[in-house]
């Protein structure tokens, strides 16, 4: 029923409405199948843009190539270089206290390239970090057969992540002091934290403080773990995804 | 009877009734919480200046599922939300002056109660908003997706984010350009003489007819009417009813498990399915 007041008969009118509502739902999808080689294309094009740009503003961008930031505290918490102590103990035969200097100097270095994948969906490509493999570590302080775990306490005082302690003995599992290039700042977990190339973000734990070896899970792994999150988050092949694990 | 009518209609006439009025205001209240949220995981100096990322990831899913809610359960109590409802299908169609308006810039007075650029802007919030629906359920219920997907997702989602931005900026700064609009959605009138200029062909004694003059009923067929509140209702309820588990910690393994928030926003969630399910059988009486 239609009252002459209503306007003009409809037969006069277009439903741009409904176009413009179906185009964006339409874009939305195709987004999500192929937003990934787009971004990786934009991001290309945008890089000279970036690279001149003084005022950083073009880094609000979501292109590929910018990091998030993540703090599940109120406040990042920070420490010197000069005042960072790393405490590995737990099931080891001589616990011990690593200065930066050891982590940075010391012990032996290696440097990696990998993709750095949130499970959320961010990514960036192509990381340069450098550190120490973690199995350098646990040999330095010599694990006791009964070990099966490696717990890891950030200085934050509430992230926490854990390792079987096989996955901890990766080669490409660093005690990471450098990110492109730069030594780690605050805001990406500096002075020292955890990088563990093969898995999702969440378990590169930012800000370690504290190695732990155990024999048993504690806190169900971790502080995302709690949350629901796969204990063992290879990229691909976790978190209900069914790809193969990338190999090194 | 008119005579009185059009003196009182020569100084402000009835645009948007008390139903439209809150819809649109807890609507901006929860899309400001959104955008706020979004801001925080989003922009790196913020993320690091307020942090507590899990938390703040919570209250941007929530608000954002619960954006459409006012507009859901005002078109679904029946007689009273039947302005608004007739509003938005008045909205979703453009006449000749709306597609000129928007195309040539041909500013000519709009031939009903909105003009082009609103019906624009009416229409891009509830696309994006959509878009952002479908993006945002992929990275947060990121499970059965590939990486790529989610990385897609990722991109289209802050992209829109970044959209969204603009067109909530550019709707607030309209409405500041035209008070007597601005004005209309906080007392619900507009001056008479705005009216007779700027949407000379909008009968501003529709939104009042009562009785004498019958409200003229939407176009929206009924069918789909009960469709969309059955569909509608079927899910909001079934996700109410996740969260409360949730929430209460009887269903476990997700990152919502044992945390009460999710128990309070399932009940709200559950109680608009429960009022959509009713409309929809309402509806369903109507018909046969």
């Amino acid at each position: 029923v239609t009252d002459p007041a209503d306007g003009p008969a409809p037969a006069r009118t277009t439903p741009i409405g409904r176009r413009v509502v179906l185009g964006s739902l339409g874009l939305g999808g195709l987004g999500v199948l192929f937003g990934s080689q787009a971004q990786r294309q934009l991001s290309k094009a945008i890089l000279p843009i970036t690279l001149r740009d003084p005022t950083g503003l073009t880094d609000l961008l979501p292109v590929a190539g910018r990091f998030r930031i993540y703090s599940v505290t109120d406040t990042m918490p920070r420490r010197s270089v000069a005042d960072y102590r790393l405490r590995v103990d737990g099931l080891v035969e001589r616990p011990t206290e690593l200065s930066y200097d050891d982590v940075h100097q010391r012990l032996p270095q290696v440097s990696i390239r990998r993709d750095f994948q949130c499970v959320t969906g961010w990514r960036v490509d192509d990381v340069p970090w450098v550190g120490v493999p973690l199995h350098h570590v646990l040999d330095e302080v010599g694990v006791l057969p009964s070990a099966t775990r490696v717990h890891f306490h950030s200085f934050d005082g509430t992230y926490t992540e854990s390792l079987s302690l096989e996955q901890a003995r990766h080669d490409d599992v660093l005690v990471a002091h450098s990110l492109e290039g730069k030594a780690l700042t605050r805001e990406h977990g500096g002075p020292v934290r955890l990088y563990v190339a093969p898995m999702y973000g969440y378990k590169s734990l930012k800000w370690l403080d504290r190695i732990e070896l155990v024999d048993h899970l504690v806190e169900q792994g971790g502080y995302w773990e709690q949350r629901g999150y796969d204990l063992d988050g290879f990229v691909g092949a976790s978190n209900n995804g069914h790809e193969a694990p990338i190999e090194q | 009877m008119t005579s009185s009518v059009r003196t009182r209609a020569a100084e402000a006439v009835p645009r948007f009734d008390a139903v439209t009025r809150v819809v649109h205001w807890l609507t901006a209240a929860d899309g400001l919480v959104v955008l706020a949220t979004a801001s925080v995981l989003y922009v790196p100096a913020l993320s690091a200046q307020i942090g507590r990322r899990a938390t703040i990831m919570e209250i941007h899913v929530v608000a954002g599922l619960l954006l459409p809610a006012p507009l859901l359960v005002a078109t679904s109590i029946g007689p009273r939300g039947a302005r608004l409802a007739r509003d938005l299908v008045a909205l979703w169609r453009w006449t000749v002056t709306d597609r000129q308006w928007l195309r040539r810039g041909k500013r000519a007075a709009a031939d009903g109660k909105f003009n082009g650029g609103q019906k624009l802007v009416t229409a891009l919030f509830a696309g994006l908003f959509l878009m952002q629906l479908l993006t945002g359920s992929v990275m947060y219920w990121n499970g059965p997706f590939s990486s790529a997907w989610r990385t897609g997702a990722t991109f289209v989602h802050d992209w829109v984010y970044l959209g969204l931005f603009v067109v909530v900026v550019g709707h607030v700064l309209k409405a500041i350009g035209e008070p007597e609009l601005l004005r209309s959605m906080v007392t619900g009138a507009v001056p008479g003489a705005w009216a007779r200029r700027a949407r000379p062909g909008w009968d501003p004694e529709v939104e009042t007819a009562n009785g004498a003059r019958p409200l003229p009923a939407t176009t929206v067929p009924k069918g789909t009417q009960m469709l969309i509140r059955l569909v509608g209702g079927v899910l909001v309820s079934l996700l109410g009813v996740v969260w409360i588990l949730q929430g209460l910690d009887i269903a476990k393994g997700s990152g919502m498990s044992g945390e009460a928030i999710w128990a309070v926003a399932g009940t709200v969630l559950l109680l608009v399915g429960v009022v959509l399910l009713r409309a929809a059988n309402a509806t369903r009486s109507a018909r046969s």
